[in-house]
Formats: C-alpha cells, structure tokens, sequence
C-alpha cells in the first residue's frame, strides 16, 4: 500500500476541505464539485441510515415502530435498552449469554490455531529449499479457491465418523484451516526478509526454529496482524458450517443465535406474539453480533483493505 | 515443535548432526494434516459421494454410475436454482462494479480529509454479514419499520411482500452485498489510486484533461487487475448463497426455500438423505470454484512471485 497523499496535501479550513477548491487537485467545476459531494453523501445515506435505524431500535417499543404516524429514526428510551437486553437474556433461560461465550472461543481458537498453523507455513515455503515445495504451493491454491460451501457436506459426513457432530471443534477445525493465510505470508516472506540475514544466522548455528522465532515472526506482525483479522471476521460470521454442525442450541455460535432469535416469532402474526422477542429485542441481538467487528474494522482498516487486496498485489 | 534453545548463541555454532529430517517437514506438518482433513480429503470425497449409492446409510463406493448426477439434473429445482443465481450474478456484478469504481473515482476526485471520512462510511457496514445482515435487511425492506419507510411509500410499496419475493430477490440480494461488500472494494481502489503520480494529474490537467478523461484515461488502467481481481472474487462468492436465502425464506416465508444451488444441495442430503445427489451439488460448485481460480491466477499472476524464493 502507498503511503497516504492526503497527509501531503497543504493545511486548509474544514469548509475549504470539502467545497474549495483545491489547486493541485483541480479539475472539476463547481457544477461537477457539487454533483461529486450529492452522489457520495447519498451513497452515504445508503450506507449509514439501516445501521442509525438499528442502534435506535432497542429504545422503542414495537408496537411504535409500527406505528405510520411517528418516523422511523424516532429515538425513545434508554431505558428501554435493558428492557431488551432482560427479554434477550430470559430467552431461552439466558442463551445469549452462552451464544456469546461460544462465539468468543470458537472464534479466538480459530484465530490462534489459523495463525499458528499458516504462518510458520508461508515462511518455510519462502525460505527453506526442499523437495515438494511446488507441490505444497499448488494444492495452497487450488484449496485456496475451493469454495467452503462445497466442503459442508463432505465435513459434515467426516465429522459423524468421527462422532463430533454437535461438538464445537467440528467448527472450530475447518475453519481454522488457512490456506489464504500461508499465501499471504509466503508472498509476504518472499519479499521482506533478507536473505544475508538467515544465512548469517545459520552460520551463527542457528537452528531454523530459532531463525523463525526471532526473524520471521518479528518480521511478520503486520501479516500476522491481517490473518488473524481475516480468521476472526470468518469465523465469528461463520453460519452455513455450524448450521449443519451444530444442532443444540446450547452449542450455537452468535449468527446460529441470531437467526433462532429471528425466527423465535416468525410467522406469528404480530397480534399473537407470546416471547417477548420482537423488533428491538432482535435488534439489540444484531449488535451484539456486528458491534465487535465494527470496532475492529474501525481501528484495524489497513489490515483489512490490505487482506482483500493481497490476493491481487503481487510486487 | 519442541527444539526450544534460549537466545541465540552465535558464538558457539553447536551443530547436531543426528538423524536430520530437513526442518521444513516438521514446519509443514501440521498444515499439511489440515489440509488432507478439511480441504483436499472432503473435496475428494465429494467427488466418490457423486458416483456412490448408500445402503444402511454406509456409502458404496462406484455403484451408482451417472445415477446421481441424473438424479440431480432432473430434479425440478436445481436447474432453476442456478437460474436464480445467474438473475443475480446479471443484477450485481455490474452494479456492483460501476458503483465502487465511480465512488473510488469519486472520492480519489479530491483526495481530503473528508473523502477519507466517507471511505471510511462506506466501509463499516463491511461489519454486518450473515444472519445480522439478513436481519438488518428484513427490517430495511419491511415498509411499515423501514428507515426509508418514505421512500417505500413513495414509490407504492406498502407490504414487505410486495418487496421481498421470488421476482426481487436477484435485487434484493444486490442491494444487500453491495451494502456490506462494497465499502472494502471501494477502499482496495482508493488505495491502489494513490498510486498515481500527482505530477502526472497535475500534467495532465494543465495539458487541459477533464476529469472525465482523467478518470478513464489515467486512473482507470491502474487499477485495472484489481478491477479484475474484484469481479471473480464477486461472482466466485455469489454463486456460493446460502444464508441470505435460507433466512430470508424461513423469517419472511417470501422467498423459496430452494432458491440457491446450496439449497438445494443442502435439502438433499438433510432434508431428503440423497447425499449422492448433493454431492453433485459440492463437485458443481468447485468445478466453478476451480474456473475462477484459473481466472485468478490469469489475472494477478501468482506464480511470478514464486522467482523471488530460490
């Protein structure tokens, strides 16, 4: 990634950063300024209204959500909040709370094991010469790209032998299988170490686990830092292979959770709802599944554009 | 993994000299079981379940001949299944793509703070995947809860039917992905439009560029390959849908409940016990897989990074 042109660009006041006209990056008339600014605050709009709506959501009542004469963006309650959160919680005798905990380690241990596993992995086949390499590298890809619906059902079958349906590592194990990652951090060690440096070590007599630990893994954090950003927003959205793994609800993970919460009340017609599962308890359940990631996408950016962009970023 | 020395010692220069598997084979091992468990084995798998018959629900292996690709083909819901997704593919890979280019574009038009600010809008519903977006969606398109709710009205949809059903769904799904998709596309573009040399803009614009011209004739062909990397990506990825219709037909009951191809596999085997037929419905869905990964690797050369390891 190029360094940010923005941080060169000369000091201006906010209003002149967004309607001036900048000299070195003119080009466009005040018609085209203006028509630039209409389309990206509408895309704006697009983008930012359904996730305002859903943070609102927990402080109505749903039976004023429904009501035509008040606006949708219509702010009630804090108060109601917990209102929400006590129904969410009694759902189930407090199924949330263990959606929740399921989530966090089904998806903290595949963040560990995918970068335990993949990083060593895209090192050796950058550094090391040995017989098979190619080999390694050609199945990476082709498994790289094999799509992980089409791998459901075959799992499915391997994990019965095994005797662990219903067992979190049915998830917890494919998932966590990388290949993308060992591509990321064999294109990443293929460029960025230095060679004099390894075989200066190992003249040193070190041994290549102690090269690893104290070059390559150093020298790794960013694509470490991606990996195991791109594991965790897979794994914590992960929803078609636990939905054929995982049949208890006490087993669910977080999007399992959410879509029985959605479908606790689906089909009743609204004059007949028993659970006091509705509109803003569902919402508050939809942010505790999105609200994680969203901090994370907030603070780790450059990780995630880089991520998406590896596969195509070859120097 | 056990040899675990302290420091290095860089004088002493121990060397062991026993029985020396060369190291990468024990880097490689753990990677390698995953991989014969999770991928290469159920993939091959799959493809035994395509030409096998089940009997007390233990698979023999070479008995069904063509039976269950037959079967498969001549179901009355997995060709229109693959229809459905081709309505989508036609709906959202262009909209998709004209959309993240022209706002990239945009953006990069006048590359300031508060483009960064919009980047970074666009970019966050990139956090709302799976049931969540499906739920968020249900919501958006219901028109008595909708935030657009005036919108809705406005244009004389008054029934979250009228909105979500079979005929929509390619655009309801597009409208969808590009929600939670775009934002990232857009900022692997705006990045890779930094790449342009500012003395070329400037060059350009005094040579008395457009900014038309200068989008289509400059900007455009850098980004190009990820342009390219963009669209496989999209259309490998779309044709793979699962939760989008499987909730949105069990929440709303407006939407078929087969209307993807992994609905349709999914049904078989769990809801029918055909696993021979579904597995028809996984070797379908690689052998796309493996076409785009040709696309892939035509697109972004792979294997030229392979030179720069000796």
């Amino acid at each position: 990634m190029q360094t940010s042109k923005s941080q060169q660009l000369p000091k201006v006041g906010p209003f002149r950063y967004i309607f001036g006209h900048n000299p070195r990056w003119n080009g466009l008339s005040g018609v085209e300024s203006v028509l630039r600014l209409f389309i990206l605050l509408l895309f704006a709009a697009f983008f930012v209204m359904p996730l305002v709506w859903l943070l609102i959501a927990p402080t109505r009542l749903w039976r004023d959500m429904y009501d035509l004469t008040k606006s949708p963006l219509e702010i009630g309650s804090f108060a109601n909040y917990i209102v929400a959160w006590n129904n969410i919680a009694e759902f189930g005798k407090g199924l949330m709370v263990t959606w929740t905990v399921n989530s966090i380690w089904y998806t903290l241990t595949c963040v560990f094991l995918s970068v335990a596993v993949s990083i060593p992995t895209g090192y050796v086949l950058a550094t090391m010469k040995f017989k098979g390499r190619k080999l390694v590298m050609w199945l990476t890809l082709i498994t790289m790209i094999l799509p992980g619906s089409a791998m459901v059902l075959p799992l499915f079958l391997e994990m019965n032998l095994l005797r662990l349906i219903n067992n979190p590592w049915s998830v917890i194990l494919p998932s966590a299988f990388a290949p993308f990652g060992v591509y990321l951090s064999y294109v990443y060690y293929s460029v960025s170490i230095p060679r004099d440096l390894l075989a200066a070590g190992k003249v040193d007599g070190c041994s290549e686990w102690q090269l690893f630990w104290h070059v390559g893994l150093p020298l790794g954090r960013t694509i470490i830092a991606t990996l195991a950003f791109l594991t965790f927003n897979g794994a914590w959205n992960n929803y078609f292979l636990p939905f054929v793994m995982l049949n208890h609800k006490e087993t669910y993970n977080l999007p399992l959770g959410i879509a029985s919460l959605m479908n606790a009340t689906a089909g009743s017609p609204t004059f007949l709802r028993e659970l006091p599962i509705n509109e803003p308890e569902k919402a508050l359940g939809g942010l505790f599944m999105i609200i994680p990631v969203m901090v994370i996408f907030l603070f780790a950016q450059k990780y995630v554009v880089q991520g998406l962009a590896a596969g195509a970023v070859k120097e | 993994m056990a040899v675990q020395t302290p420091a290095i010692s860089s004088t002493t220069g121990v060397r062991r000299r026993q029985f020396r598997v060369n190291p990468a084979y024990i880097f490689l091992l753990p990677y390698s079981v995953a991989m014969l468990m999770f991928s290469l084995g159920p993939a091959i798998y799959s493809l035994l379940l395509t030409f096998a018959t089940f009997k007390a629900s233990k698979p023999q292996f070479f008995q069904a001949g063509f039976k269950n690709i037959e079967t498969a083909f001549k179901d009355p819901y997995l060709l229109p299944a693959f229809g459905n997704v081709l309505r989508y593919l036609v709906v959202s890979v262009p909209f998709g793509l004209v959309f993240v280019v022209l706002l990239a574009l945009l953006l990069h038009a006048r590359p300031n703070r508060f483009s960064l600010a919009m980047r970074t809008i666009y970019f966050l519903p990139g956090a709302v995947t799976g049931p969540a977006l499906v739920m968020l969606f249900i919501f958006t398109f219901n028109p008595d809860l909708s935030v657009f709710r005036p919108i809705l009205y406005g244009v004389g949809l008054t029934d979250i039917k009228q909105v979500i059903n079979n005929d929509t769904a390619p655009v309801i799904f597009t409208i969808m992905g590009f929600f939670g998709g775009a934002g990232g596309w857009i900022a692997v573009f705006y990045g890779a439009l930094q790449g342009v040399s500012e003395e070329l803009i400037e060059a350009a614009v005094m040579d008395g560029c457009n900014p038309i011209q200068l989008a289509w004739l400059i900007k455009r062909p850098l980004i190009g390959r990820y342009i390219a990397f963009m669209l496989i990506n999209v259309l490998a990825g779309n044709v793979q849908l699962f939760a989008e219709p499987q909730l949105m037909s069990s929440v709303t009951a407006s939407i078929s409940s087969l209307w993807s191809p992994n609905l349709v596999g999914y049904n078989w085997a769990f809801g029918l016990g055909n696993f021979g037929a579904s597995a028809v419905v996984s070797v379908l869905m690689m052998v796309i897989g493996i076409v785009c990964a040709y696309a892939v690797i035509r697109a972004t050369n792979f294997y030229s990074t392979d030179s720069s390891a000796t």
